[in-house]
């Protein structure tokens, strides 16, 4: 029966996931049937071996944590927050419990019966997923795979080869014979919702086209009637192109042609109709046509006018889904055609201010994040720049030539929308301008005495990464970092230690749920206590395994992963957390407008939660594993 | 239907309902551990005139509170529709929900409520009105039943902890307790909500 109280389960429960997507009448159903169970702190809601019973939990307030008996001993497996379902690996299987819930806190239960919940789930493709993916408490560890193998269901293929557009580029396709009545014409384009309808003569090739400016002009006209055959209204200066060219291309006959639609024939069969509006929206996203504008400008000022219009297609390539690595490196090929333009129009300036360049090659080089590809969103500018020998005589004067092209360079990005970097990592600063065997003797000081202030300089400049220039030097850098490093493996050790300073954040969630009742609005740093740990460590496995070249950490770890098959799969966990996190920062800093660092805890959705969640437990687990592997707890 | 005709004879002409609700009450049969926590709305605090206007009832068994067996009713009532008692219990004259005869709901409560332990919070206000009613409509009958008030329960136990504690009653009301152990109100001033209120109380203050 329905009453007040079921009703406002309903209202509470609707709000988890995987509640958030059943139908109304459903949980309506599930909460007339529901049991409020209450339970004091040092209770069990189900014991390790027990037979299931007939029910799904779902945690209303207090704090229950799953917990197994590994030989005696007892291991906490998981703690579920308000909100989170538990019991469900009984649900799914029928066996006894494997875990036991212990009310870590007095707790009020919520107990669904399965007779009502498990049909549900087996005839809804998303609460399936849910489970699935291991979304619920106690379903790791292999819940962070099935999340991530969704993500990557969206590729970038998708929005930009030519195959799969025509189906959704495509108006839908509609065929007629030229006897049909302009009326039944009508007709079916309304039922299709669209604004061009294809007339073709007995072998199906295409004799014309009506579009809706047809309508407009002949028949409203009165001069025509509507059961006249649809081929007295048709256009027939038939426009056609063949499938598989840029967009540009299709686009660019409908300008010069002075037409709306444009049909796509193969081998005379219309195979689909573009319109002119659907081709410019698209256009707008195009990462490539930004690219080129970039590439095209004439002044400075063009040229600052293209990033902005990356956030844009970052945002919807977001939602979209799409892979995060490709995302990023789309964004880095963007961020560095910029800066080559930018050192262009820096390298003319000079030239014209009678400042020649001097006999001497030099590499620009991005720092950090830049270096790693893993900038998203604009922010500060880290870059550096090599030049080649000079004898010492003729130092001062190169260098100076190329700290006014940095400097240059440096303002030029700041007008695109690159702050400075606050402090002063660019190549425009005389500390980060420097020949290369001035590089290599900055190098070898923090590799040989690596305190604190060199141990950060390394976590920022070994990521560095050629953009523009002379790539010599780079590799000229990448033999001399790489034999120093195996030189003086102890560094390797300190890096190891700068690389757990920041625990992982595991137990943030645990305090949140006992702190539920204070004003505990804390904000969560998402760098510094997610990202970054993975990052670093990363880079000191890299460093250790002598690979200098990759950067960027997703394909660090998939470097690592394929070099050490006993820590594979952590290795490839720890790949796609980071994944996750980029692209939760970069959605949240969309969001927010803002880097997206500090993430409000109350304000991010449950499903959110949970998955960040899993996301930390890598990090604890490599952090433990380089504990030992480095020896940290001999070593101060 | 009347009753009237009951007024001397004896048990047996009683309706079923209340024949088994006495059976189960004899004294030496088996109490099975179960609980109804109930509520009563009324028209005022006087027992003597108070008009009944809806009860409320939740079952527990093992700390568990089956949304299936809920139990509510509004009562026909001359006094329901002036505008104190609108404000006081939104319960309208004639309004939405289909007002049972008090006869017809004090039977399907008797039958509900069985031999459970009742609870109620100020339990001497509801068991009384319901009494009151029973006598007027069942000559002879009354609620047999073992009853826990929570207030008491509340005060006990706080005097336990602190033998010296200086009891204030405004302390011991539904919403302060329910403040105090930290309970979400749900529907506050329907008999059903406040039922619901009263059982996770108990079972938060019960040792």
């Amino acid at each position: 029966m329905a009453n007040i109280i079921s009703s406002k389960i309903a209202d509470f429960v609707a709000k988890f996931p995987p509640f958030n997507v059943l139908e109304k009448e459903q949980i309506k159903r599930l909460s007339e049937e529901a049991e409020v169970l209450y339970f004091k702190k040092g209770q069990f809601v189900f014991k390790q071996n027990q037979k299931a019973k007939p029910f799904i939990y779902f945690l209303k307030e207090g704090q229950v944590q799953l917990r197994e008996e590994v030989s005696k001993e007892k291991r906490l497996v998981d703690v579920c927050d308000e909100g989170e379902l538990f019991g469900v690996r009984a649900m799914l299987t029928g066996n006894p419990y494997v875990f036991e819930a212990y009310c870590e806190e007095e707790s009020l239960v919520y107990a669904f019966p399965l007779s009502i919940f498990k049909p549900i789930v087996e005839s809804n493709n998303k609460v399936s997923l849910f489970f699935a993916s291991g979304l619920a408490s106690g379903q790791k560890p292999d819940s962070f795979n099935s999340i991530a193998l969704h993500q990557n269901s969206g590729t970038i293929t998708d929005f930009l080869s030519w195959q799969k557009p025509l189906e959704e580029l495509s108006a839908p396709l509609l065929l007629v014979g030229s006897e049909t009545s302009i009326k039944s014409a009508a007709l079916k384009m309304t039922a299709k919702a669209t604004d061009g309808i294809v007339v073709i003569d007995e072998a199906g090739k295409a004799k014309g086209v009506v579009t809706d400016t047809d309508f407009r002009r002949k028949i409203a006209s009165g001069t025509i009637n509507i059961d006249d055959p649809v081929s007295k209204i048709m256009s027939v200066n038939l426009i056609t192109k063949k499938p598989g060219l840029p967009l540009a291309e299709y686009l660019l006959t409908m300008l010069k042609n002075n037409i709306k639609h444009l049909l796509i024939t193969q081998e005379d069969e219309v195979i689909g109709i573009l319109n002119q509006q659907t081709l410019f929206s698209q256009l707008q996203f195009n990462p490539f046509s930004i690219l080129y504008s970039i590439e095209t400008a004439e002044s400075v000022e063009k040229l600052c006018l293209n990033r902005n219009k990356v956030d844009y297609f970052l945002k919807y390539y977001l939602e979209q889904n799409i892979n995060i690595s490709v995302i990023s490196k789309l964004i880095t090929t963007i961020n560095d055609a910029l800066i080559k333009k930018a050192i262009n129009f820096a390298l003319i300036e000079l030239n014209e201010k009678k400042h020649y360049q001097p006999d001497v090659p030099f590499a620009w080089i991005s720092l950090g994040s830049e270096g790693r590809e893993e900038q998203l969103l604009k922010t500060d500018q880290d870059n550096a720049l090599i030049f080649g020998e000079v004898s010492a005589p003729q130092l001062n004067y190169v260098k100076e030539y190329f700290l006014q092209l940095a400097r240059r360079v440096n303002d030029i990005l700041f007008q695109a929308g690159f702050a400075y970097c606050p402090a002063n990592m660019m190549a425009g600063n005389p500390e980060w301008c420097l020949s290369i065997s001035e590089w290599k003797n900055r190098f070898k000081g923090w590799i040989h005495s690596p305190e604190k202030e060199a141990l950060l300089l390394s976590t920022i400049f070994f990521d560095y990464r050629y953009v523009s220039g002379d790539q010599q030097l780079v590799k000229k850098l990448n033999t001399f970092l790489k034999s120093e490093v195996q030189a003086n493996k102890i560094f390797l050790n300190f890096l190891a230690k700068n690389a757990t300073k920041n625990p992982a954040p595991l137990s943030f969630f645990k305090n949140l749920v006992v702190e539920r009742s204070g004003a505990h609005k804390e904000e969560f740093d998402l760098k510094a206590r997610a990202l970054m740990p993975l990052t670093d460590i990363a880079r000191v496995l890299c460093l250790e395994a002598g690979n200098i070249e990759i950067k960027n950490t997703v394909e660090r770890y998939r470097f690592l992963a394929n070099e050490d098959v006993s820590r594979k799969e952590l290795y490839l966990q720890a790949a796609q957390a980071y994944e996750f996190l980029i692209h939760f920062r970069a959605l949240e800093g969309i969001r927010n407008s803002d880097s997206g660092r500090f993430i409000i805890i109350n304000q991010i959705t449950k499903f959110d939660r949970q998955v960040l969640r899993n996301s930390f437990e890598p990090i604890y687990l490599l952090q433990q594993m380089i504990e030992l592997k480095f020896q940290l707890s001999y070593f101060s | 239907m009347k009753f009237k005709f009951w007024r001397n004879s004896g048990e047996t002409s009683y309706p079923e309902e209340i024949k088994s609700y006495l059976k189960a009450n004899k004294p030496g049969e088996n109490k099975r551990k179960q609980f109804v926590v109930f509520d009563t709305e009324s028209s005022s605090l006087k027992i003597s005139t108070a008009e009944l206007l809806s009860i409320g009832a939740v079952k527990i068994k093992d700390n568990s509170i089956s949304m299936k067996e809920t139990f509510h009713y509004f009562l026909q009532s001359n006094d329901a529709g002036s505008n104190r008692n609108v404000q006081i219990h939104e319960i309208l004259k004639n309004g939405k929900d289909e007002k049972k005869e008090v006869e017809f709901a004090l039977l399907k409560f008797l039958e509900y409520v069985g031999n459970a332990v009742l609870i109620a919070h100020h339990a001497k206000h509801d068991v009384g009105l319901i009494n009151r009613y029973l006598s007027e409509i069942f000559p002879g009958i009354r609620l047999l039943n073992h009853v826990i008030d929570t207030a008491e329960l509340a005060i006990e136990n706080d005097k336990k902890r602190k033998p010296d504690i200086a009891i204030k009653s405004e302390n011991y009301s539904l919403d302060a307790l329910a403040e105090k152990h930290n309970i979400e109100l749900i529907e506050r001033h329907t008999a059903l909500g406040d039922a619901f209120t009263t059982a996770l109380l108990f079972l938060k203050i019960k040792s």
